[in-house]
């Protein structure tokens, strides 16, 4: 026994040593390194190799393991954290803020040509200040979109969609166009889930709710305002699409219908693939729409290499995509809301001044070129709808326009310092999927629990910091003769 | 036995000890002191006292009570994930080898031969899924004759090594309600009848076997039938029949004597006898200590699926108690909440635990 | 015969009963081989078998998305889990050894209610001890490095609660014979306890280490730099808001299971003698 315990620790010493030889060398002297936690996109390596070759003092480098939120959170409160990274939603960014992993640039960005104000889109303002404050530059900006399938169009015999349709003829175009097919598999209408949080949720219902210009906050943030007309009106259509028009799936059944393999998230895949007539999205999809079809076309290209696959397959479908703009809500102008991958820069890091340079890329010309093949760059002088594309399958110039009108007309919904987006995402997402599972459900009732759930929230997280609650009620002070009860 | 005096003691427990003071006592301590107060992960928010503030918002969250009701549900697979380990381990001790040991390899060589032939038959002749599975189990065959018990185990135990992302992705794959093979092998299935069954819902659906009780409304029942608790239920027993319990089982088996087997067998006893009066109690100390081990972390269970694979959903359903812990102090980042409900379960845990140590704890000869 | 008959029939069973066991496991072979487009078909095996997800997760071949080499470090994490499980095991099953004796062997004040405390911690969900784990770690300067990734993992209530149950079962009579031969405390400890529960020692340590090779939150918040990944947080890379290439992460676990394997065979050889030598005579 003693003999097995001598051996065991020998053992483990030279594996102590080894793992030391294994180390990385450091590198050269004067060379700054920075760490960028974003998605394994794969345009970023091309963007980072560029980055570090015109900045020689900097070597950043990418860190893709989908800058998780909690990871983060966890990481740079106690000073580890990565140098710069991605916030995929303003509420992300909210919550990032108040706990104190966002650096405050504000004073850096107005001389360093990355300016909210002036030097990034105005529709994405949300998304990259917070109570007045700056924290970060757009990596890229978008809208979300229609995005259709020509093929399945042309095969079922109904006209494109176009701008300027209404929800109601939105949704009646859909139901012409989905249905089941004779050999059983199943055409949708449309897809609209939101990959960008921690879980895949239900987007239809967002887009109703903006094409309304729809808030979740009164006008000085002191109140939720969540039962009201336009959301039960978004949350309505959301289930009449479901279950009245039958065109739209619900977000369990889109998690399910995919293979969880494939590249691109589960909804792209499935559009891709003929199953969905549309889906609500964003250029962003092109990152893998793109490999797709660049698949599919080699395919076509060996089916017409190979006779004997022409006598027994029939020939193989490239995509094309058709878009337009998101419905308007009937009587009402255009409205959407506008998004913005947010790049961040961590107040513990020992390279933020640094890092500045690394946003400043991202308002650069270089950048935008390298972005635009999937993305809008956050730069509003440097959105091109001219630049030479590879598949002109992908529509990309229609998509780039269609983004950039939308985004002149695009908002941001309110935020208030008294109560996260987080939680007012989290309490109507647990209601959406309640209304999912049982239609049956009154949508009025679920959104005025909704709203008790949330104003209770509001009050508790009052109660629990008293800086926040003289805040509060120095609003209501001050706004007493104008909310509306 | 001499009584030691504490300090001998003190010098065996001291490395273990020290180790858990700095990396389990004081967490601890800072977890439960945290309950009692704001504790938030923004820095914005100064630190006070709270009382028992975060405990009566605990016993007022509807939330709370429903994701214990899912708690206890999913730990209504224990008893057949313990009973199908011991089993296993009850199968896996027994005698497998030949009174003649040259026809081991001999059979293990036969069996592989008809089962690559069966497999290349099926290959040819336009399935090769089945020949795949066929081949497989052949091989399984004549490694189990040639080297015995040990390959089995190792089969068994493949789901552990597995865990993680693979198997998530596996599960999700299996459990898709139109192209899974769950519920494809059971359309088939339903088809001999004659009968033409969708199949269950399974991970998209809120139903349950216990849904046709008259649970309250926001406890998101949809009625009777097969959803997404049967689904991580059946998930659970599976990785959990041939894992950890069974190796478990197996070296308390090991440790029975078998001298008290012998002399059971000449006293006449069957199996089924010798197993309730030799071995059953025998196996005591380890059956309770994989009975206690199972609970705590069927209570505490449910994180990885929920956050990996269902997000809790769909409306909840697989959401228990640690994913809301999760949920409140990680995303909510309310800690001070988090910890209040890490506590209660805690408390549960505990008392369950006592219980079960009133009942069954034997300390040896002492 | 009849009995080499009823043998061959046990042995048929369990394999009966393996199909249920390795038909999951079988797809994923047959995935790790499918390329990216067939992951979806219902098939366990591949219509266009596609071995070279192998040499991509390898960094032999470039991915056919992007065109590149991953910038993965396959072998390098796997030295690190192993690592990083061997040092977990080596410790725990020493400390959990030397602690489950004096709560089994050795009767002292307090013994039980330590001991209840010991059982107690185990009943805290980990979650909520993390964030506070990480703090002290923070304060002894332990994050990011692979001494965080081992210490707090070397110490637990679970084996001593394990190794306790395995010792009270041996008779107190071989204590007592070696103890009548001048032995002291450590020496029975080392000579006559540990070679007994062999069984249990042999079972904590393939329960540690194949646990602590799969673990997957706390390396994911305690490593920052790559050198330091461990499998779990490496396969995370297959997976991103682009899509999840699941034929390279059956490839990636098919790899990494072929090792533990073997290192389970190999321990299970070592039970089984245990048994035989450490049998305990009557």
């Amino acid at each position: 026994m003693r003999a097995l315990i001598a051996g065991l620790l020998a053992f483990l010493l030279i594996l102590s040593g080894v793992a030391r030889l294994l180390r990385p060398s450091r590198l050269p002297p004067g060379v700054t390194p920075l760490v960028w936690a974003s998605s394994k996109n794969p345009y970023r390596y091309g963007q980072i190799d560029y980055f570090n070759a015109t900045h020689p003092g900097l070597r950043l480098r990418l860190d893709g393991g989908n800058a998780d939120f909690q990871r983060i959170i966890v990481q740079t409160c106690s000073g580890v954290g990565p140098d710069v990274f991605d916030v995929l939603k303003g509420s992300y960014l909210q919550a990032y803020v108040e706990a104190g992993v966002a650096w405050d640039l504000t004073a850096a960005a107005a001389a360093d040509g990355i300016a909210a104000d002036r030097d990034a889109w105005p529709a994405v303002h949300n998304e990259i200040t917070y109570e007045g404050r700056q924290y970060g530059y757009p990596a890229g900006v978008g809208c979300f979109l229609i995005l259709y399938n020509k093929n399945v169009f042309d095969r079922r015999g109904v006209p494109y969609p176009t701008d300027g349709m209404t929800w109601e003829e939105f949704l009646q175009r859909l139901t012409r166009v989905s249905g089941v097919l004779p050999d059983g598999s199943r055409i949708w209408g449309t897809n609209a889930v939101d990959y960008a949080g921690t879980a895949p949720a239900a987007f239809f219902w967002k887009a109703v709710f903006y094409s309304r210009h729809g808030e979740f906050f009164s006008p000085d943030g002191t109140r939720p305002t969540i039962d009201t007309p336009d959301l039960r009106v978004a949350l309505q259509l959301h289930q009449d699409a479901i279950v009245r028009y039958r065109v739209l799936p619900r977000t369990v059944d889109v998690g399910a219908g995919t293979g969880q393999g494939g590249w691109g998230n589960p909804a792209t895949t499935q559009f891709a693939e003929g199953h969905y007539a549309t889906i609500v999205s964003g250029k962003f999809a092109l990152a893998s729409l793109r490999g797709f079809v660049e698949m599919q076309k080699r395919d076509l290209a060996r089916w017409e290499a190979d006779p004997a696959r022409q006598r027994t397959e029939p020939r193989p479908e490239v995509l094309r995509l058709g878009v337009a703009r998101l419905p308007h809500a009937s009587g009402r102008p255009f409205a959407c809301v506008a998004l913005s991958q947010t790049v961040v820069i961590n107040p513990a890091s020992p390279h933020r001044a640094q890092a500045l340079a690394f946003l400043r890329f991202l308002a650069s010309d270089a950048y935008a070129q390298r972005v635009e093949s999937y993305g809008i760059p956050g730069n509003p002088r440097l959105a091109r709808t001219d630049y030479p594309v590879t598949d002109p399958e992908l529509a990309e110039h229609e998509i780039t326009r269609c983004e950039v009108e939308s985004l002149r007309d695009g908002y941001q919904t309110r935020k208030s310092p008294f109560l996260l987006d987080f939680d007012v995402d989290r309490a109507l997402d647990a209601q959406v999927a309640r209304l999912e599972a049982d239609p049956s459900l009154d949508c009025g009732r679920l959104l005025a629990e909704a709203q008790g759930e949330l104003e209770a929230m509001l009050r508790l997280n009052l109660s629990r910091d008293p800086r926040l609650a003289a805040e509060y009620h120095r609003r209501i002070g001050a706004g007493a003769l104008t909310s509306n009860p | 036995m001499k009584p030691r005096r504490l300090p001998t003691a003190l010098l065996f427990l001291a490395p273990n000890l020290l180790g858990f003071l700095v990396f389990t006592l004081v967490p601890v301590g800072l977890s439960l002191a945290g309950s009692f107060t704001n504790w938030s992960l923004r820095p914005a928010v100064p630190l006070h006292f709270a009382g028992w503030d975060n405990y009566a918002r605990l016993f007022q969250d509807r939330d709370f009570y429903f994701y214990l009701y899912n708690t206890f549900y999913l730990m209504l697979a224990l008893p057949f994930s313990i009973a199908g380990a011991l089993l296993l381990a009850v199968l896996l001790h027994g005698r497998f080898s030949f009174a003649r040991p040259r026809r081991a390899p001999v059979l293990a060589a036969a069996s592989a031969a008809i089962a690559l032939g069966s497999a290349a038959v099926l290959a040819l002749t336009g399935s090769p899924n089945l020949a795949y599975v066929v081949g497989a189990l052949g091989l399984i065959a004549a490694l189990g004759i040639r080297f015995g018990p040990v390959a089995y185990r190792t089969v068994f135990y493949l789901p552990y090594f597995t865990a993680g992302a693979a198997t998530i992705i596996l599960w999700s794959q299996l459990y898709n309600p139109n192209f899974g093979l769950i519920n494809q092998g059971l359309r088939h299935l339903a088809a001999f009848g004659g009968w033409h069954v969708a199949g269950p819902g399974w991970l998209t659906s809120t139903r349950s076997l216990l849904g046709f009780l008259p649970w309250p409304a926001h406890f998101n029942n949809g009625g009777f039938g097969l959803g997404a608790r049967e689904a991580i239920m059946l998930m659970g027993v599976w990785g959990a029949v041939g894992g950890n319990n069974m190796i478990l089982f197996l070296a308390g088996l090991a440790n029975v004597p078998p001298e008290l087997h012998e002399a059971a067998e000449i006293d006449g006893a069957g199996a089924w006898a010798r197993f309730r009066h030799v071995t059953w109690p025998q196996l005591a100390p380890t059956t309770f200590f994989v009975v206690v081990i199972s609970v705590i972390g069927g209570l505490q269970g449910g994180f990885e699926q929920a956050r990996l694979m269902t997000f809790g959903g769909p409306a909840g359903a697989t959401t228990t108690l640690s994913y809301y812990i999760y949920q409140q102090g990680f995303e909510r980042l309310d800690l001070g909440y988090g910890s209040a409900i890490a506590w209660v379960l805690f408390v549960l845990v505990f008392g369950l635990t006592l219980l079960q140590w009133r009942h069954g704890a034997r300390d040896g000869t002492d | 015969m009849a009995r080499d008959f009823r043998t061959l029939l046990k042995h048929l069973l369990m394999v009966f009963l393996a199909i249920a066991m390795v038909l999951p496991f079988l797809w994923m072979v047959g995935a790790s081989l499918k390329p990216n487009a067939e992951i979806a078909h219902p098939s366990l095996v591949p219509e266009h078998a596609q071995p070279v997800n192998y040499a991509i997760v390898l960094q032999r071949a470039p991915d056919p998305h992007t065109g590149r080499i991953l910038e993965l470090d396959f072998p390098k994490w796997y030295f690190n889990s192993f690592f990083v499980a061997a040092w977990v095991t080596s410790l725990q099953v020493m400390t959990s050894a030397l602690a489950a004796f004096a709560f089994s062997r050795l009767t002292w004040r307090g013994r039980d209610t330590v001991f209840l405390l010991y059982l107690g911690t185990m009943m805290i969900p980990s979650l909520v001890l993390m964030l506070p784990n990480y703090q002290v770690m923070v304060r002894l300067g332990l994050v990011n490095s692979y001494s965080g990734l081992i210490l707090p993992m070397a110490f637990s209530a679970f084996g001593t609660f394990l190794l306790r149950q395995f010792m009270i079962v041996v008779p107190r009579s071989y204590d007592e014979a070696a103890e009548m031969d001048g032995a002291g405390p450590l020496q029975v400890f080392l000579d006559v306890i540990l070679p007994l529960t062999r069984p249990g020692l042999i079972t904590l340590a393939i329960l540690t280490f194949l646990g602590n090779f799969q673990s997957f939150f706390w390396p994911l918040v305690m490593v920052k730099d790559e050198y330091l990944r461990t499998l779990p947080i490496g396969l995370l890379l297959f997976q991103t808001d682009y899509g999840q290439q699941t034929e390279l992460i059956m490839a990636a676990t098919v790899m990494n299971i072929v090792p533990l394997i073997v290192l389970f065979v190999v321990m299970q050889k070592q039970l089984v003698s245990g048994i035989q030598l450490g049998g305990i005579k009557g």
